[in-house]
């Protein structure tokens, strides 16, 4: 067993809603070719017959209304628009003409093309490149929320591909009821009593023991107490709450994705703000599907799990659309990408597919050991606990700023990006700022709080050894010079985080043009 | 004056049909969509199409059927329900809902609401932390939450409302029946100040337009039969009410979370030009949890234990380290005074009551007659018990101690009514969601109390009636 495996006591998966890869990350090709993102001539016809192409015009709400349709008959236009064999691979090329029933509007229906630039989701794209992401990992079917969230307890739908809420009695345990049954602990910590839970299936048992709320997973990180498995669920519903509305953070559309962003940026924080926790916890981010938004990877076959929906005659056997996956670990290389495309960026050689099944079927190989009763699926399903790959845990997480009091810049971080970070170099500069529109003012300290001779706390006498490393990648005519020992007051500090972030900055710029 | 009553609906009706209209594209796909929908949920093997359906029925957007409890003594009501939503642009999520429900007594209420709540964006930064944050963020450090504007037109017809008299010492004999219709029409704020303590202000401005009405049942006398205005003030004349309101909601977790508090404090001036029906009220509402966490595990496993291998010998099995939430111990403190100037008085349609369930479905003293105790003033205190007992059942038990009084300074915690309650509650997701309760005590009459979880009747949040 690995180091990371010795040390690794929790996994915790947070589950998103109903987004796809090309739409959340497919930006980031332009950063890091091996993301198999876009290159932004992916297009689809729209029902005129003209040819949309891909935009980074996508905006955190008010664009995907109506909900674009992501039940099976939908997502079977949006892969096999008018082919009779499915056999084949699907076009991916009935996204537009799939939206537009929805609304019979043939300008709006180009929305669901729309992908977002990276500065807008600084902590999905983030965290995707300084960690690991899949570059294959798909929804379980080609259909809606509830079966595949289904194959994330269960590693099957029992023959469902509709959202029916009828789980009870089934042939195989849930994850949680497996790892309670073996002495271990689980929790489904959704997000308060208004938002409710997806895993209604379980709602009436095991209590209290399954479930808490998204308060309580923030003091359980705190207190170091999280379960064995956690598994996330964020806000379904705008609501009242104590102090005002608390938005969706599900992201599914056309909830506010910014607010999804918070919410993951929560998690992470939780769980990186406790350092044993931290080093002790994988997290995996995913989305449970696509939620009919355009994607260009064709889902591929896949084993049959033995089931077949009698309605559709659909066997289990084709995964639904990539959707966005991120594991996070100190143990994980900054910049990972499982999967990546080749080098002349036609496809990925000897992928190894993910699906939902591979949560539990990670989950139980890791804290059960051999489990027979599964479903043929989650017995096929890779696992990935493996991609914990380092000797030792990293030293060098970031963590998110959220509000007003936020910094505007972070330069070490800024450098990092710019400069590169890890073993895998990132290929372009940091995530772009927000927009002035999207940024909220910054209080002004008071002059009494200004002190320009602060000594250096220990957190920027850090920073100042990061950006010292990520200046010697510079050419040594365009350093600085800087002895970064005679830094001794913030002030000093400040001058020499601006002169080397302005210098690795043009230096990124050259190297992207 | 009825006339008059319809013109504050009919300028909500306009002003939301004026929003509407921008959206009517969209409003139109969700009318498609509701169809199929609907064909779609009624589909498959019986059962599930009849969960399906009913789930449809009830739920589906842009419209289905509404259903809701009337105030006591007027029974269930059910009728259609509208529902929309329109998101502009990146700052604005805005909704619409109208319902009109209709109980077996024809009591009915109709009503439409807005809600808009303004999302200022905010600026995320990732910042190199080479080791952890010192503090662990809490909830409000991590949760945004967002000014939130509610608008509202409603009309409430109550057919049977009692009342005994006002005062600490009214009387069973003293009931009479009467019937009531109250349109609202207003808004109400709610804005974020310190999330950090979960602070927030609230303001609302509403008018609020009365009629009285005798109604009879049985031996039961009318209003006229038992009361005349110097004992009932507003019997005879109703006059339209501009009422403004401001308050704080202070809602911290404090003591490593043990102690979670619930405080809103209000003052609210109701004013009728051209009568004596001018007040202002000053209400204050304290709540405490006190959550328990049962199987805490004091300490860490130790590190050299792998996954598998937590448990202190070989075979056992790994001590649970999670911390439940097994139930809680409550106490909540009410109270509601009216100041009020010389000449003036306060219509007893808006005195708050005790006893069974308020106008607005509130229980205080549960097993008295419903509204049994009403005057300006009143004070309640519970202490409150839930625990999970097995499965998805629980145990809650509830004592509560209040008074009414006419003068503010009447109030204190002498010659105080006392019921109980116990019974079983249905846990789902961890915390008690419906209740199921007998209630005994006070004047030896007992009461079975049904209750559900606010939050999971969903829907608007409505304006109270008094």
């Amino acid at each position: 067993m690995s180091a990371a495996l010795d040390r690794l006591k929790r996994i915790v998966v947070l589950m998103m809603e109903n987004r796809s890869f090309d739409h959340m990350l497919g930006s980031l090709h332009a950063q890091d070719p091996r993301i198999d993102g876009l290159t932004g001539s992916e297009s689809n016809p729209d029902t005129t017959g003209a040819t949309v192409q891909v935009s980074p015009q996508a905006e955190f709400q008010s664009q995907l209304d109506p909900d674009p349709g992501h039940h099976y008959p939908d997502v079977d236009l949006q892969l096999f628009p008018g082919a009779a064999d499915r056999s084949a691979p699907p076009s991916m090329q009935g996204f537009i003409q799939s939206y537009f029933q929805q609304r019979q509007d043939v300008a709006h229906s180009h929305n669901i093309l729309n992908y977002f630039p990276a500065g807008k989701l600084p902590v999905l794209t983030t965290l995707a490149r300084e960690f690991a992401v899949f570059n294959r990992w798909f929804a379980s079917i080609p259909g809606p929320t509830i079966p595949n969230r289904a194959f994330a307890h269960f590693g099957t739908s029992f023959g469902k591909v509709d959202m029916s809420l009828f789980y009870l009695g089934e042939k195989y345990l849930s994850i949680y009821e497996r790892l309670l049954q073996a002495g271990h602990t689980a929790k489904i910590y959704y997000y308060d009593q208004q938002s409710s839970t997806m895993a209604l299936a379980f709602l009436l048992k095991n209590q209290p023991q399954l479930f808490a709320t998204y308060e309580q997973f923030l003091a359980d990180c705190a207190a170091g107490n999280l379960p064995d498995y956690s598994f996330i669920e964020p806000n379904y519903t705008d609501h009242d709450a104590d102090n005002g509305a608390e938005l969706a953070s599900d992201q599914h559309p056309d909830h506010d994705v910014q607010a999804g962003e918070l919410f993951m940026a929560s998690i992470y924080n939780a769980i990186r703000g406790n350092e044993a926790l931290w080093e002790s916890t994988a997290l995996l981010i995913v989305y449970d599907e696509h939620g009919g938004i355009y994607d260009h990877v064709p889902p591929p076959a896949c084993l049959s799990d033995g089931f077949e929906d009698q309605s559709t005659g659909f066997q289990f056997d084709r995964l639904g659309v990539r959707v966005p996956a991120v594991l996070v670990s100190p143990w994980v290389g900054a910049g990972t990408v499982i999967s990546p495309l080749n080098a002349a960026g036609t496809g990925v050689d000897n992928p190894r597919i993910f699906e939902h099944a591979c949560i539990p079927a990670t989950v139980t190989s890791f804290f059960i050991g051999a489990y027979d009763a599964r479903s043929p699926r989650e017995k096929a399903a890779d696992t990935f606990l493996d991609l914990l790959s380092l000797d030792a845990p990293r030293t060098d997480c970031l963590t998110f700023n959220t509000g007003s009091s936020a910094p505007a810049a972070s330069p070490a971080f800024a450098a990092r990006m710019a400069a590169g970070a890890g073993a895998a170099a990132f290929h372009a500069a940091a995530p772009a700022a927000p927009t002035a529109a999207r940024t909220v003012a910054v209080p002004r300290p008071s002059p009494a709080a200004m002190n320009r001779d602060r000594p250096l706390s220990t957190l920027l006498q850090d920073q100042i050894q990061h950006l010292h490393k990520a200046e010697l990648t510079l050419p040594p005519d365009q350093q600085t010079g800087v002895d970064v020992h005679s830094i001794a007051t913030e002030s000093q500090a400040a001058d020499y985080f601006q002169k080397v972030t302005s210098r690795l900055h043009i230096q990124a710029a050259r190297a992207g043009a | 004056m009825d006339r008059l009553l319809g013109l504050p609906v009919l300028a909500v009706l306009v002003a939301t049909g004026a929003s509407l209209q921008a959206q009517q594209s969209q409003l139109g796909a969700d009318f498609a969509h509701e169809a199929k929908d609907f064909s779609e949920a009624c589909s498959g093997s019986f059962f599930k199409a009849l969960a399906g359906c009913a789930q449809d029925l009830f739920t589906d957007h842009p419209v289905h059927i509404g259903m809701g409890s009337l105030a006591p003594g007027n029974g269930f009501g059910a009728g259609p329900a509208f529902v929309a939503h329109h998101t502009p642009n990146e700052r604005w999520r805005l909704s619409w809902n109208a319902d009109a429900v209709v109980a077996g007594n024809l009591s009915w209420r109709a009503g439409l609401y807005m809600t808009a709540i303004y999302i200022p964006r905010i600026q995320i930064t990732p910042v190199l932390q080479p080791a952890a944050p010192a503090a662990a963020p809490r909830k409000t450090d991590l949760v945004v939450q967002y000014p939130v504007i509610n608008a509202y037109a409603q009309t409430t017809t109550l057919n049977t409302l009692q009342v005994y008299g006002l005062g600490p010492g009214s009387s069973i004999r003293g009931q009479a029946q009467y019937g009531l219709r109250e349109t609202i029409t207003g808004a109400n704020v709610l804005w974020p100040v310190l999330p950090r303590w979960k602070l927030s202000l609230f303001g609302e401005l509403n008018g609020r337009f009365v009629s009285l009405r005798n109604t009879t049942s049985g031996s039961t006398p009318s209003l006229e039969q038992n009361y005349t205005e110097a004992t009932l003030p507003g019997l005879t004349s109703q006059p339209g009410v501009l009422q403004a309101g401001f308050g704080i909601r202070l809602q911290p977790a404090l003591i490593r979370d043990y102690l979670h508090l619930n405080y809103a404090l209000t003052v609210q001036q109701f004013a009728a030009p051209g009568s004596n029906d001018s007040f202002t009220r000053f209400t204050a509402d304290l709540g405490h949890d006190f959550p328990f966490y049962g199987k805490v595990f004091p300490f860490e496993r130790r590190a050299f234990n792998g996954p598998n291998e937590c448990a202190a010998s070989p075979g056992a099995r790994c001590p649970p380290i999670v911390r439940d939430r097994w139930g809680s111990f409550g106490l909540r403190l009410l109270i509601s005074e009216s100041f009020v100037p010389s000449g003036n008085v306060v219509p007893f349609y808006f005195q708050p009551t005790l006893g069974g369930s308020d106008i607005n479905g509130a229980q205080w003293l549960a097993s008295y007659n419903d509204y049994r105790f009403r005057a300006p003033n009143l004070m309640v205190a519970r202490a409150s018990f839930e625990h999970a007992i097995w499965g998805p059942f629980g145990f809650q038990f509830l004592v509560d101690e209040g008074k009414v009084a006419l003068h503010p300074g009447d109030l204190g915690f002498n010659h105080l009514a006392h019921t109980y309650a116990a019974g079983l509650t249905l846990r789902a997701g961890g915390f008690p969601q419906v209740s199921f309760l007998f209630a005994w005590g006070g004047q030896k009459t007992t009461h079975t109390l049904v209750s559900m979880d606010a939050a999971l009747l969903g829907g608007s949040a409505r304006p109270s009636l008094f």
